[in-house]
């Protein structure tokens, strides 16, 4: 009994066994209905809903601190660098709502799963260039805080000298910090969350990501 | 959108036990892991319902919904544990020819990528193939060929599995 058509009564018969152990019942219903239950599509959307009001916030904050600031064009330059990246955070998460808002589970599978791995390329993408280039923002950063929140020009209290070194290590701290990511994920081989961070900054993620929508593209051609 | 009775929805359920059950049995790992898949799979029928169109077949739009759960939570668990050795959870073992040959057919299916394996699940539990070029988003062209090579491939392992108990 090695054909396909063969087995369908066995597996008709599994089913039902099946069918006696699944708990489709009001239990399952009660838990559904309280909300117990949760769904990839709902994880896909409060992420970058919170980065979309975010970056909506930093930027109103930060056009206010500029307009403030003309006089001083290394707190406008710290500024505008700031809000480019807060503006491209805020691109990417409004891509990404639109795209999930797209997605119905009652479409068919070889379009939804598609459009998932799409939405999941886009996430990887998003993940590795924060990661990357979050250590370059981190001087114009302390300049716009310090001159915000303690009212201190960074600049003139520390001089250039303050300035360029920690340019410098903004620079540095991207090797260093793919250094320790790595060593990390050896240490705590076993976690999935570093083991995740670290194939997302080293584009693994994006690889698998892309090699899956090739795959249903494949799938969906004609065989 | 209509409004959606509980005991409408259960009825419906109760009707495709069968069906969810082979879905999350094919797409998860272990007993913890189906029963989780049973219920987000239940969840999301319940959050949907409200949309289905009773016009149209309920089975398609149940399968559509299942698959799109499952194999979602499929990728999202081989990303969290992808040490572990892939491979779905077995129904009780059984004794007799029948019941090996289910095992090897289990093998098979999840063995199978995520969409071949929606397409063997679709096959093996009758539906005609313009029911599964719905569900699935394909031609029907594209199932009837694609049936055509997971035969070939079953037949092959089937007769390699044969060689090696006689071997």
């Amino acid at each position: 009994m090695s054909e396909l058509d063969e087995m369908k009564q066995a597996w008709k018969e599994q089913g039902r066994r099946l069918a006696q152990l699944e708990a489709l019942n009001l239990d399952t219903l009660r838990a559904v209905r309280t909300a117990a239950v949760g769904s990839d599509l709902r994880r896909w959307r409060w992420l970058p809903a919170l980065e979309l009001a975010m970056g909506v916030v930093a930027q109103l904050w930060l056009v206010r601190f500029i307009e403030g600031m003309l006089g001083a064009p290394l707190l406008v330059g710290s500024g505008v660098a700031l809000l480019v990246a807060a503006l491209l955070g805020t691109i990417v998460a409004a891509r990404q709502l639109i795209v999930v808002s797209a997605i119905d589970y009652a479409a068919p599978v070889a379009e939804v799963q598609a459009r998932l791995e799409r939405l999941r390329t886009l996430r990887i993408r998003a993940t590795r260039w924060t990661l990357l280039l979050s250590p370059l923002l981190w001087t114009p950063l302390a300049l716009v805080s310090g001159r915000a929140l303690l009212g201190v020009d960074l600049q003139r209290a520390m001089g250039w000298p303050w300035v360029l070194a920690n340019l410098a290590l903004g620079y540095a701290l991207i090797p260093l910090g793919l250094s320790a990511l790595a060593l990390a994920s050896r240490r705590w081989a076993e976690s999935p969350a570093w083991r995740r961070l670290r194939d997302d900054v080293a584009g693994r993620s994006l690889a698998r990501a892309l090699r899956s929508l090739e795959e249903i593209a494949a799938f969906r051609r004609e065989a | 959108m209509r409004p959606a009775t509980q005991g409408e929805f259960l009825e419906r359920l109760q009707a495709h036990g069968r069906m969810l059950g082979q879905v999350a049995c094919s797409y998860a790992r272990s007993d913890a892991d189906r029963a989780d898949l049973g219920q987000e799979i239940v969840a999301q029928l319940w959050r949907a319902f409200p949309r289905y169109d009773p016009a149209r077949p309920f089975s398609t739009w149940m399968y559509r919904i299942a698959l799109n759960v499952a194999i979602s939570f499929a990728r999202r668990q081989r990303e969290l544990a992808p040490l572990e050795e892939a491979g779905a959870v077995r129904a009780p073992e059984g004794q007799g020819e029948r019941e090996g040959q289910l095992r090897m057919l289990e093998q098979f299916v999840s063995g199978l990528p995520p969409l071949e394996r929606a397409l063997v699940l679709l096959y093996l539990d009758e539906r005609s193939q313009r029911e599964i070029a719905e569900v699935l988003g394909i031609s029907e062209s594209n199932v009837s060929t694609r049936i055509h090579r997971i035969k070939g491939r079953l037949r092959e392992r089937a007769g390699a599995r044969e060689r090696g108990e006689s071997g």
